[in-house]
């Protein structure tokens, strides 16, 4: 189970990082309507998004140890960048159409 | 030379990429396979079904029983328990020594009635993953040789790819599936960027696998160029100590006694892979333990027991260097990979399967012009793309499907499920050549689709555990097998779909230009 929440974790902080981007910002429904998010907000996003991804490799080594716990953060940090990007592109095209 | 750093090192990610692709396709997919091997070995014998997980005293008793009615003056003989998914089955193996004329065996023992199991002719899993490391129809030490060689350009297109496309860092979440040319690009970032540290490890450490063939005198020059004295301390350094026959027979130690000190002996969660007993019924009889991995970093070091009293003898420390080379290779291997992690190293593999495959997609579709023919170059890489990306796929469903129809008494089947592979292949290129000018990926796909269909069933029509017919809980890996091959299919299917409305969207402004012409 800890693996599923390795991978939310990894999720969320990816998310984050995304959406500190001006780029993919608009992709959020709610806050859309502002054009930039301000400089503030953007270094906040990244500062939460650089400790989530901290907080899951913390979870890996208290639940694997570091030499097994690594892997596993290896593997979930590859599958969330691939699926987070994924979905963003998702919205980015529906929101777009 | 290029004008700057960068564009010497894009020169070189596009050809050392380019030249080496279609087999790195190949090893990809077939070393990501390899993490299914056991499972892929246990579908091809449809006539077994995984062994019960009992005491390791009742595998030692029932194997030794076999060996000694068997092969009771072989060198060696090597127990596998049935206590992990690479050991379904309790296997006992032999070896006579070199200058014999007694042939090896290999056998899968049914620890209940102590006679061998029965099942099928088969390549099995373990082919197609030495094909990952050996390649085929080559002779060992040049495939793998070959392979080095594949290996180090995927090193070099690695290191030059993140200089290359050093976008990739600026946009880090972009995939745009409208862009047509730079969607391939997009794909091919995101997947390589995304699967990074796996690739870099995956690389790194395949290329410790070849270090001595690549690197030979490294190791010969330190011994004088003696390579037999090299050779001896590299065995004993893997603890295979060089034990000789005293040729005075003795009785081997019962195994209830020798289970016991085993276990005594290693840590309670490790399991025992396999068990080598050299010289068996002599007086020099040792038995050396080997035990499962439980991570990268092995804490189990090889034991050994005397073969009469059953009493640990030893158990050796590695040298740091060789504990090194070892996690590097425990890492590329993955044995000690749970289900959980094993899911994680498939799903990375299969990520590095599309940075090669969109790469090689995206170096052709980059070169071609709307308005232009295709040139005979182009037509080339179009084919070999095609009859690799699709192609592979397609000859592995025929492996699978080979296992199920060639007769069961056919001479050599196991060989001919491989020919079989491998013709199913040139196929694909004949096809693909076929169609290059005609919407080849779209009729490619759908034959993929038809292929990845047909597993299930003629699965489910040879044997008796197909889909309805065995359930998840008593038979897991069959009902899996057919799962994933059905929404393979699936997805294949709605690749072809989305072709044929792509292609339809391109032909009809042609059609209605066409139409206006001839009304003027």
């Amino acid at each position: 189970m800890t693996i599923f929440a390795v991978l939310i974790i990894s999720c969320l902080g990816f998310s984050c990082m995304a959406f500190a981007k001006p780029k993919h910002w608009k992709v959020i429904p709610f806050l859309s309507r502002l054009r930039h998010p301000g400089k503030r907000i953007q270094e906040l996003m990244q500062y939460t998004g650089a400790i989530l991804l901290i907080l899951a490799v913390y979870t890996c080594q208290l639940n694997w140890g570091w030499a097994l716990g690594l892997c596993f953060y290896a593997g979930a940090l590859s599958i969330a960048l691939f699926f987070v990007s994924l979905v963003i592109s998702y919205f980015e095209n529906t929101v777009k159409n | 030379m290029k004008k700057d750093f960068r564009h010497s090192m894009i020169w070189l990610h596009t050809w050392a990429g380019l030249v080496f692709c279609w087999l790195l396709y190949f090893m990809f997919v077939t070393g990501t396979l390899g993490y299914l091997d056991s499972e892929l070995d246990s579908w091809m014998k449809p006539e077994l079904s995984a062994a019960e997980e009992v005491s390791l005293e009742t595998d030692l008793s029932a194997a030794v029983t076999y060996l000694q009615a068997h092969a009771a003056d072989a060198e060696r003989w090597f127990i596998s328990p049935a206590n992990h998914r690479d050991n379904p089955q309790l296997r006992v193996s032999w070896r006579y020594p070199r200058n014999s004329e007694k042939s090896n065996g290999r056998e899968l023992i049914n620890r209940d009635t102590g006679e061998e199991l029965h099942h099928r002719e088969t390549a099995g899993g373990q082919t197609l993953y030495r094909m990952h490391y050996r390649l085929h129809y080559l002779p060992s030490g040049w495939g793998f040789r070959l392979v080095g060689i594949f290996t180090l350009a995927m090193f070099i297109a690695l290191l030059t790819g993140v200089v290359a496309h050093r976008k990739l860092f600026k946009d880090f979440f972009s995939f745009r599936p409208q862009k047509g040319k730079a969607a391939w690009l997009d794909m091919h970032n995101l997947s390589s960027i995304a699967s990074l540290p796996f690739q870099l490890m995956i690389t790194y450490s395949g290329l410790i696998f070849a270090i001595s063939t690549w690197m030979p005198f490294v190791g010969v020059a330190a011994y004088d160029f003696d390579v037999k004295s090299l050779r001896a301390d590299l065995n004993e350094l893997r603890g295979r100590s060089s034990v000789k026959a005293a040729g005075e027979s003795a009785n081997l130690v019962s195994m209830d006694i020798l289970s016991q000190n085993i276990e005594a002996s290693i840590n309670d969660d490790a399991l025992v892979r396999f068990i080598e007993i050299k010289n068996p019924n002599d007086r020099n009889a040792k038995i050396f333990v080997n035990t499962h991995l439980s991570g990268p970093v092995q804490e189990q070091n090889k034991l050994q027991f005397d073969g009469r009293s059953g009493k640990l003898e030893s158990s050796k420390e590695q040298s740091g260097a060789l504990q090194t080379r070892n996690v590097f290779i425990n890492l590329h291997e993955g044995l000690f990979a749970g289900p959980a992690l094993r899911l994680l190293y498939i799903l990375s593999g299969i990520l590095g399967t599309l940075m090669v495959a969109t790469g090689a997609i995206y170096y052709a579709q980059k070169r071609k012009r709307p308005t232009h023919a295709l040139s005979k170059q182009q037509m080339l890489v179009d084919i070999v793309n095609g009859g690799t990306i699709i192609g592979l796929p397609i000859s592995i469903c025929v492996f699978m499907i080979s296992n199920r129809l060639l007769a069961i008494d056919l001479d050599q089947r196991d060989d001919w499920e491989v020919h079989s592979m491998f013709l199913a292949w040139l196929a694909s290129f004949v096809l693909a050549a076929f169609w290059v000018k005609d919407a080849m990926w779209k009729k490619l796909t759908l034959v993929l689709s038809i292929a990845l269909f047909t597993v299930p069933i003629v699965n489910f029509f040879s044997t008796n555990r197909g889909l309805g017919q065995s359930s998840w809980q008593n038979d897991t890996l069959f009902v899996a097998t057919d799962v994933v091959m059905l929404s393979m299919a699936a997805i294949s299917l709605l690749l072809w779909a989305i072709l044929s409305k792509k292609e339809l969207r391109q032909q009809s402004p042609i059609r209605s230009s066409n139409t206006h012409s001839a009304a003027a």
